[in-house]
């Protein structure tokens, strides 16, 4: 068994804030490592791609797909990573000048660690949606509760390229969800527009690094990140860092963060409609994820969001 | 796209005037155990502050150096000269000061601010003390403003013995150990209960040697009910090799105290400012820190507020402006262990010409930190695209009985803004030069009128020459 170092901040901060990376214990020996898939969108098409979980008995699992979508094409991919055992999933995206590609994630385990790392370049004019739902589930009687790993990097390589994240999270029990996105801007008048919301439970830990990067020659570039964290547990730790680097004088970057519990005007809202604490609190909780089903355009995709909720969070 | 005009910056004038080096003792260049005794010895240390330096060394010698901030390459510890005496006593009239120092404390206002609007002065040039002064009034409150050397060897030395390096140990990291073994010099301050003073203490370090490195340590122990402001501003002519500030500020804020500490730095840019500041706070006590960084060519300068007394709070208030050939890296910590306390950081930074300023905080909240209330606001301008700003805050919260706000943003000058002021009749160069100085508004309202009008000229100078 190995420590794998992963999600690695560009910038480094203090160390002894231990979020400058993340570790993750791996078996490389035992690891079944899957065939690279490629997977072509050839110009001018309207496709939507299913990268499905990999059902193995192996303990450590890896897989990696390459999709390549050229221009003018409009693509939707939905990855379901709902492990059942170990997984290293990665996930490369190359958009052609004026392509559109929604990327839509479910990171759910119960008891197992899951590491989800996407690369996406972007070109001329494209246009890259990314929505990611990252779901701490119950594990069985006597299992640790499982860890998810998520890194992310989108290069706005060309002029005009567009980027827009919305990511929502639970975790509970003993869930551990380490989050490192990077927006590079390299290209002239890009944007990106960054939102995560989340709830944690009981003793669960998160960690959300996001940076915005505006290299030299990135004029006119827009950057904009925001967080909204609900504690609801009394042992719950949340670490936030969210970074803007700046080498480009005529961009504009942003970045907000709101840590806390329930307010009591909105709790007050609930129980004046007979809603107690708890129940108000899980449907908050819910409403964080919830929301991203509002962002989905097929009934296929947001019944893999809604089910795994219902089974995580019941009728709350 | 606008096209840019970059004029090089005018004269630091006052704060380059260089004396001529007559020092009384200068220690051979390096960082050895014989050195350090030798240093205790030239100082006169007590046996405990001789084992401490000695220990302080080790530790030195076995942390790395910081790997995620700034580059530190240039500095050389083999060419530092840690310590330097200038050829003059402590001093408590300006009169028996000799006349080259006096006149550069004279030409840097230090006399003529304390006549008219400090309690007490303390001036260190280069490694020690050559003026010290504290009003009779202020005296007579049993307020104590003395020297470090001073306060160990005397009747505070249980005291100081107690406090010294306590909240900032040798072992934080790497200069707070060089720190321990070669510090020399800074101030000692008192205030009894329920004391206020109603005008403020100030200290000033001018650095005026060659290759040398100014360790300067400031304790402030504010006693319950008592407050204070303090002051303290640093300054050095340019050299053409390295020079090192590695001080280090310790304020211990009791029950119901309240002090604010001030600074304007201005060291010249070949100085590596490695400072370490910290207050601890207890029950209903508040620290407000007021920050105006300006000089050095690299800066590591982040003040720690602990507050572990219930109720208790911090206040940060900081601009940077990071220039040519500058690399400051600077901001705030904050820890919050005591229930229902509040902080609060707000800061500007600015590069132009190639500067590149980052602003770096930490937000930590303690499970027992319960109904704790932070926000931070900071806003970075780019005057230019060859300089850079970075924002590196970072938040770890532990209890969700607290509410933790996060904001910041990075832009440079509204075109608009200039052109509206320049409607008006300003010269490009002006209206840039007063959208900048209102930007660090948040600093300059918060400093006695003289330090506030100091800052807003050194904003002034930076931007000289800059046209765009």
């Amino acid at each position: 068994m190995t420590n794998l170092n992963i999600n690695a901040m560009p910038a480094k901060t203090w160390h002894w804030l231990a979020v400058n990376d993340a570790k993750i214990k791996w078996d490389s020996n035992s690891e079944e490592i899957y065939a690279d898939e490629l997977i072509v969108v050839s110009e001018n098409n309207k496709e939507e791609i299913w990268v499905e979980d990999i059902a193995t008995q192996k303990e450590y699992n890896s897989k990696k797909v390459k999709i390549e979508v050229k221009e003018n094409s409009e693509v939707t991919v939905i990855a379901n990573h709902d492990v059942d055992n170990n997984l290293r999933a990665f996930l490369d995206i190359d958009i052609s000048k004026n392509a559109k590609v929604k990327l839509v994630q479910l990171l759910a385990s119960e008891d197992k660690s899951l590491y989800n790392e996407v690369k996406v370049s972007c070109r001329e004019n494209s246009n890259f949606e990314l929505v990611q739902a990252f779901i701490g589930k119950n594990p069985d009687a006597g299992k640790e509760y499982g860890k998810i790993y998520s890194n992310v990097t989108v290069d706005l390589n060309e002029d005009k390229a567009d980027f827009k994240y919305d990511m929502g999270y639970f975790g509970q029990g003993d869930n551990l969800l380490d989050y490192n996105l990077v927006v590079n801007h390299f290209g002239k008048n890009t944007n990106c527009d960054i939102k995560v919301n989340g709830a944690l439970k009981d003793k669960s830990q998160k960690v959300f690094r996001g940076t915005i990067d505006f290299k030299k020659g990135a004029s006119g570039s827009v950057g904009a990140e925001n967080e909204t964290v609900l504690m609801l547990g009394e042992d719950v730790v949340n670490k936030t860092v969210p970074v803007i680097l700046c080498s480009e004088e005529e961009v504009s970057g942003t970045h907000g963060a709101s840590i806390g519990e329930l307010d009591e005007e909105t709790l007050f809202y609930f129980e004046s409609r007979g809603i107690d604490k708890e129940t108000a609190e899980n449907i908050m909780a819910r409403a964080s994820i919830e929301r991203l089903v509002g962002l989905m355009d097929n009934i296929k995709e947001k019944e893999l969001i809604e089910n795994t909720l219902q089974e995580v969070l019941g009728d709350a | 796209m606008e096209e840019k005009i970059y004029v090089d910056d005018i004269d630091r004038s006052i704060y380059d005037i260089k004396d001529v080096e007559d020092d009384d003792f200068r220690m051979e260049e390096g960082l050895t155990a014989d050195i350090i005794k030798k240093l205790s010895e030239e100082k006169d240390d007590p046996d405990w502050m001789k084992e401490f330096r000695l220990e302080s060394l080790k530790i030195y010698n076995e942390l790395k150096i910081p790997d995620w901030g700034p580059s530190i390459e240039g500095l050389d510890m083999d060419h530092i000269a840690t310590y330097v005496r200038p050829k003059s006593n402590m001093e408590n009239t300006w009169e028996n000061v000799p006349q080259d120092i006096k006149d550069t404390f004279e030409r840097l206002g230090i006399p003529q601010a304390e006549r008219k609007s400090l309690a007490g002065v303390g001036a260190q040039y280069d490694s020690e003390l050559v003026y010290h002064n504290v009003k009779d009034e202020v005296a007579e409150q049993g307020v104590i403003y003395t020297d470090m050397e001073s306060a160990m060897k005397g009747e505070y030395a249980d005291m100081v013995k107690e406090y010294f390096m306590k909240l900032v140990p040798p072992s934080d990291h790497k200069f707070a150990a060089l720190h321990g073994a070669v510090w020399s010099g800074g101030s000692f301050v008192y205030v009894p209960k329920n004391t206020e003073l109603s005008i403020p203490l100030q200290s000033y370090f001018r650095l005026n040697a060659k290759g040398a490195g100014q360790f300067e340590h400031t304790l402030i122990i504010v006693d319950e009910g008592a407050s204070l402001h303090f002051i303290e501003g640093c300054s050095a002519p340019k050299y053409n090799v390295a020079n090192l500030h590695a001080g280090c500020v310790e304020l211990y804020v009791k029950k119901n105290a309240k002090l604010r500490y001030s600074t304007i730095e201005n060291w010249s840019k070949n100085m590596y400012n490695l400072n370490t500041k910290r207050a601890i706070v207890e029950e209903g006590g508040s620290v407000e820190w007021v920050s105006g960084s300006f000089g050095s060519h690299v800066g590591y300068l982040y003040p720690m507020s602990v507050l572990k007394g219930d109720n208790s709070r911090m206040e940060f208030t900081g601009v940077t402006f990071a220039g040519n050939g500058q690399n400051l890296d600077t901001g705030a910590k904050v820890v919050h262990i005591g229930k229902n306390t509040s902080s609060y950081m707000n800061t500007r930074s600015i590069s132009k010409s190639g500067g590149i300023s980052t602003f770096r905080s930490s937000v930590v909240v303690n499970k027992s930190a319960t109904g704790t209330k932070s926000a931070v606001s900071c806003e970075s301008l780019m005057l230019d695209s060859e300089s850079r700003s970075d924002t590196i805050p970072a938040m770890d919260i532990r209890t969700k009985d607290a509410d933790v706000g996060h904001e910041a943003k990075i832009g440079s000058i509204s075109d608009d803004a200039v052109f509206y002021l320049m409607s008006r009749g300003m010269s490009e160069e002006d209206a840039r030069a007063l959208i900048v100085s209102g930007f660090a508004d948040n600093v300059s309202k918060e400093l006695p009128l003289e330090y506030a009008v100091e800052m807003n000229n050194l904003i002034r100078l930076e931007m000289k020459g800059s046209i765009g």
